[in-house]
């Protein structure tokens, strides 16, 4: 049916009404856009400032840390730091070395003159000969009575670790017997 | 071009995300890396400066406990023989033989080698058998083991011969001057033979390099 009261007031205005409603929304959607731009603008902007400033003191560190003083002190603390290391193996090395040393047996006149001072009186010596740890004391006497004697002195002495001996012999040449004692010397003695 | 509320939303949703992932994307995100790894750059370098600043208090500490440590050291070391060529030892030994009025028949000395030191070739140990170790157990007597101390170091070590002619007085007495010495030169084997009144020592020296220059020269001076 056919309106017949034209009355557009009511019309355009809804539709201005519509029109003012959007261009508020529009104006709020670019204002919120507008605004979360500034905010990351102002965040990028602050990471920026933030980025400068380290970078700044990154570049004094460097310059500090590869000044020639620095250098030098570090050189030396580097230097001081391994000399320890190193005394500290040579000092190992040493002892252990040292240990080994001391306890080679000492042929000195304290032996001569142990070995001489329990000489029976029948012993006449040959030779001595001292090897590694053991002397081996060559002798002669005319009657084969002080080989044991003499052995046993030099054992009860404590400076041996063992005193022994192989037997003797005749000889005729020399009408003598001949004898050899071992004496094996104490290590680290 | 007419557009209704909720085209209006959509497109201001696009546009939002796409500024605000754009900017985040391409400005906050590399921003953000770079002050990260700068910051750890920083971090790195600042403890570089404070372990330097704080050894720069400790490195006179330092330099002292080397100088301490190389005194110790040292008087470790000045108990082994110096380095020395024939030459040398021929200084030492000479001058006692002719002390004691020996006559030099012979000598020989071989080159420095690097060896392991070792304190004996053969090493006496008693007989140990079942019966032995149980009556030993029975009478509370501990077994003792005879065990000679082994270094896997390395030093050097010459071996030197002298024969000579004198009385035994003569080898007794050059025999007490070497004990004398009192270091790391070892009679290694020495024959005195009564009959021929001949003598002959042989010298094991055992030398390794100073970390001190000894302050007396362990050179022997004849008396």
């Amino acid at each position: 049916m056919k309106r017949n009261d034209m009355n557009l007031l009511e019309s355009y205005n809804s539709i201005e009404k519509i029109k003012k409603g959007q261009s508020k929304d529009g104006l709020l959607f670019v204002g919120i856009t507008v605004t979360a731009f500034l905010i990351m603008g102002a965040y990028g902007f602050k990471l920026s400032i933030d980025n400068l400033m380290v970078e700044d003191r990154i570049t004094d560190l460097n310059a500090y840390l590869t000044s020639p003083q620095v250098a030098e002190k570090l050189a030396q603390d580097t230097k001081n730091q391994a000399d320890l290391v190193r005394l500290a193996d040579i000092e190992t090395q040493v002892k252990s070395m040292y240990e080994v040393l001391d306890f080679i047996p000492v042929y000195d006149e304290r032996i001569l003159d142990i070995i001489f001072e329990n000489r029976p009186d029948s012993i006449h010596y040959t030779k001595f000969n001292y090897d590694q740890n053991t002397v081996a004391i060559e002798y002669y006497e005319h009657f084969p009575v002080s080989a044991s004697a003499f052995t046993l002195r030099l054992l009860e002495t404590g400076i041996f670790e063992d005193v022994s001996y192989t037997g003797y012999q005749y000889d005729k040449t020399a009408g003598v017997y001949r004898g050899q004692i071992l004496c094996i010397v104490k290590g680290g003695y | 071009m007419k557009m209704t509320k909720r085209e209006l939303f959509l497109v201001f949703i696009l546009g939002f995300v796409s500024i605000v992932g754009l900017m985040f994307f391409f400005l906050i995100q590399p921003l953000q890396m770079k002050l990260d790894g700068n910051t750890v750059t920083l971090e790195a370098l600042e403890a570089q400066k404070t372990m330097i600043e704080s050894n720069a208090v400790t490195n006179g500490e330092k330099a002292k406990q080397v100088e301490t440590r190389t005194i110790e050291v040292g008087a470790l070391l000045n108990q082994f023989a110096t380095p020395m060529n024939e030459a040398q030892f021929d200084q030492w030994v000479l001058p006692i033989l002719q002390k004691y009025n020996s006559k030099l028949i012979d000598a020989q000395f071989d080159e420095p080698m690097v060896v392991q030191p070792a304190a004996l070739e053969l090493l006496y140990s008693k007989p140990v058998y079942d019966v032995k170790t149980w009556v030993d157990e029975i009478h509370g007597i501990e077994p003792i083991f005879t065990d000679q101390p082994v270094s896997t170091n390395m030093l050097l070590m010459s071996v030197h011969m002298y024969k000579f002619r004198g009385t035994y007085e003569n080898y007794r007495a050059v025999m007490n001057e070497i004990s004398a010495w009192n270091t790391t030169i070892y009679v290694g084997n020495s024959v005195y033979d009564f009959t021929t009144s001949e003598a002959v020592i042989t010298f094991n020296v055992y030398m390794v390099d100073k970390l001190v220059p000894e302050a007396n020269p362990h050179v022997y001076v004849s008396q």
